[in-house]
């Protein structure tokens, strides 16, 4: 059965011969995978392959192997955030607050173009222009206290 | 001498954690302090006692000295220890809690005074006859004045906050062009974070190297040094790797460098631990950076190699006790390497990262150590410095402790909040780490070098496994939870009766 998988935002195609609850036999990326659960406990587990233990560490939607860190999902719900980041907005990457304002309204912008200085956990960032346009509104003012993830600056 | 009985911790995190440690094994009392924020951190409740600063800005909170002294008054304490950031390297905080008849574990505030201020500590330095780097250290202030003693030191400059640390208001200007603005940036950072924005300008050294000299001092005019740190490579100014031994120092610069340490303890008749941070240029000439008046973030590595340890020392001397060694019992045994697991995406500038941890890892090598402020479903705010934990690892020798620490940092994960961890193995696999290539630039140097490379198929196929696995078991239990809903609802005549 071809199943998609959503790994670290990349969606894989693989194809499962047998899924139980110990083992599981697919085909990825033209190569057969024979590995067998060696044991699970409060989402830390061993695992098989070709005679090879292997360490992993689970807490939904995060998955370690052998030190490997992976965000995986259905496609279903990480198409949506692919979605999200194709806006091409320029957001606030956490919360904070506006230091300064580096453009202004109206301005011709390139991609990397600083446009503000925000300060969060105590050290500035500059949000540089993730496309190239003309400035048609910037929602906050200096000193202001911003949410994460917010919009900050449109462009037309 | 007077034994200390209870200690208020005024401090948060890993760092209040490591003296609850000291303090138990030593039989003394400690109290906690947390914010509203912090209830479910682990160092909330951690003391044998604990008081809530409230909520609000830091100067409402761990910053608050009136309302620190009430409550360890009020709790019957009778030392204080400031772990190091927030009121450790404040003088007039050291002050009041001697004033108050308690014990300030750290040094007089006079030194904290005298060594805090990047002016004054340089003037002294000289005076002691210890060598620092080319600078304008002057009161005038202006832009353009700032500008003409730049152009005279020569570019490339470094602008400081005189009243900084930790990188927060500190732009190194390559050229004059970029000057003013570099200026108004660091002089606005250092401003927000300190409250002051006076600046110095120093001479950049282009290849430097980061070395630190761990010193301790009792009352009774004893000053030691407990050997070096490597601390090279940072990330916008802040460590994240430290060592000690430092691969770049040979038995001879140790000898000359640990000398000027003690220089400086013994000529400002220094008290308790401290560290005195030098540059190392390519031509092994050493230059006094500046000198940190409490425990270092570091100082497990220092412990490591020394078999000391750095908290029960600080309290000794606190007590007016002798340090029960001399500077020749004093060994540096082995190779100890610490990194720091900070809350931020390396891959993106080093944005801090903010989120829940869903499980954290613990490292299972003998002679390693995680100093960790976090448990399980913690949450991490932008509230507090985004540094999770210490990760140190010791062995034999520097390859080996390296090795080990690696492994390690597979082992101690932090799901649920974008880490460092991954970079930091990058950074202690990389051919150029190892052979020792360590300034304080590595992690511009080595940008494309220290990128993620994307995982092989096998490591996909096994994450790709054990989320089946994961998936497949969590079902089975949701399974079980429903055929236990439909036994309850089975047994509905029976629960009427």
């Amino acid at each position: 059965m071809k199943k998609q998988f959503v790994i670290d935002e990349e969606i894989l195609e693989v194809d499962i011969v047998e899924e139980g609850a110990s083992f599981v036999l697919f085909n990825f990326a033209g190569e057969e995978y024979s590995i067998n659960l060696g044991g699970q406990q409060n989402g830390k587990m061993s695992l098989v392959y070709k005679g090879q233990n292997h360490t992993a560490i689970a807490s939904d939607p995060f998955y370690v192997v052998d030190g490997e860190e992976f965000v995986i999902g259905a496609p279903k719900r990480a198409r949506a955030k692919i979605k999200s980041h194709d806006l091409g907005q320029m957001k606030s990457p956490m919360p904070g607050k506006i230091l300064k304002l580096l453009v202004k309204e109206g301005d011709i912008i390139e991609v990397g173009t600083p446009l503000l200085v925000m300060e969060a956990m105590k050290m500035e960032h500059t949000i540089k222009a993730s496309k190239a346009g003309i400035v048609e509104k910037i929602f906050y003012h200096e000193g202001e206290q911003i949410a994460g993830g917010v919009e900050l600056v449109k462009l037309c | 001498m007077k034994k200390i009985k209870k200690i208020l911790i005024a401090n948060r995190s890993e760092i209040a954690l490591r003296v609850i440690q000291t303090a138990k094994e030593m039989g003394i009392k400690t109290v906690t302090l947390f914010t509203e924020e912090e209830i479910s951190l682990p160092h909330a409740r951690a003391g044998d006692e604990s008081f809530c600063l409230g909520s609000g800005p830091l100067r409402e909170t761990y910053l608050n000295q009136e309302k620190i002294i009430k409550i360890a008054k009020s709790c019957g304490a009778d030392a204080v220890h400031p772990g190091y950031g927030f009121l450790s390297e404040k003088s007039p905080f050291a002050k009041l809690v001697t004033e108050n008849g308690l014990i300030f574990i750290g040094p007089a505030a006079e030194s904290i005074e005298l060594m805090g201020d990047k002016k004054t500590s340089k003037i002294k330095i000289q005076q002691l006859g210890v060598p620092s780097i080319p600078g304008y250290h002057g009161d005038n202030q202006d832009g353009l004045h700032l500008q003409q003693e730049a152009k005279r030191i020569g570019f490339p400059i470094l602008i400081k906050a005189s009243a900084g640390g930790g990188g927060k208001g500190m732009r190194i200007v390559e050229y004059e062009t970029e000057f003013l603005a570099a200026l108004d940036s660091a002089k606005r950072e250092s401003l927000n974070a300190f409250g002051d924005d006076t600046v110095l300008l120093e001479k950049y050294i282009t290849s430097p190297r980061h070395i630190e000299i761990q010193v301790m001092s009792d009352s009774h005019g004893n000053h030691f040094h407990l050997f070096e740190r490597e601390c090279s490579i940072q990330r916008r100014y802040q460590k994240i790797v430290e060592e000690s031994p430092s691969p770049a120092v040979s038995s001879e610069l140790r000898a000359k460098m640990t000398e000027a340490a003690l220089k400086i303890t013994k000529g400002i008749n220094y008290l308790g631990a401290g560290t005195i941070e030098f540059i190392l240029d390519t031509n092994g000439e050493f230059y006094f950076l500046e000198m940190n008046t409490r425990l270092q973030v570091e100082h497990p590595v220092t412990e490591m190699v020394t078999g000391l340890d750095l908290v029960k020392l600080q309290i000794l001397v606190a007590q007016g006790e002798n340090l029960p060694f001399t500077q020749k019992e004093i060994k540096q045994t082995g190779h100890a390497i610490e990194v720091r697991l900070y809350a931020e995406n390396p891959d993106n500038d080093f944005l801090p990262s903010i989120g829940t941890i869903q499980k954290i890892g613990s490292p299972s090598l003998r002679h390693t150590r995680l100093d960790c402020g976090y448990v399980d479903g913690n949450e991490v705010t932008i509230s507090f410095d985004p540094m999770l934990a210490k990760l140190v690892a010791w062995a034999d020798t520097r390859e080996q402790a390296a090795h080990k620490l690696n492994i390690s940092l597979n082992e101690v994960v932090f799901l649920g909040v974008k880490t460092n961890r991954h970079y930091l193995r990058r950074i202690l696999s990389l051919p150029e780490f190892l052979e020792g290539a360590t300034y304080t630039h590595f992690v511009k140097t080595y940008q494309e070098k220290l990128k993620p490379k994307s995982a092989n198929n096998q490591a996909l196929a096994l994450a790709l496994a054990s989320y089946l696995f994961y998936k497949k078991e969590q079902q089975s239990n949701g399974q079980s939870i429903d055929q236990l809903n439909c036994a309850w609802s089975s047994l509905k005549g029976f629960r009427n009766i």
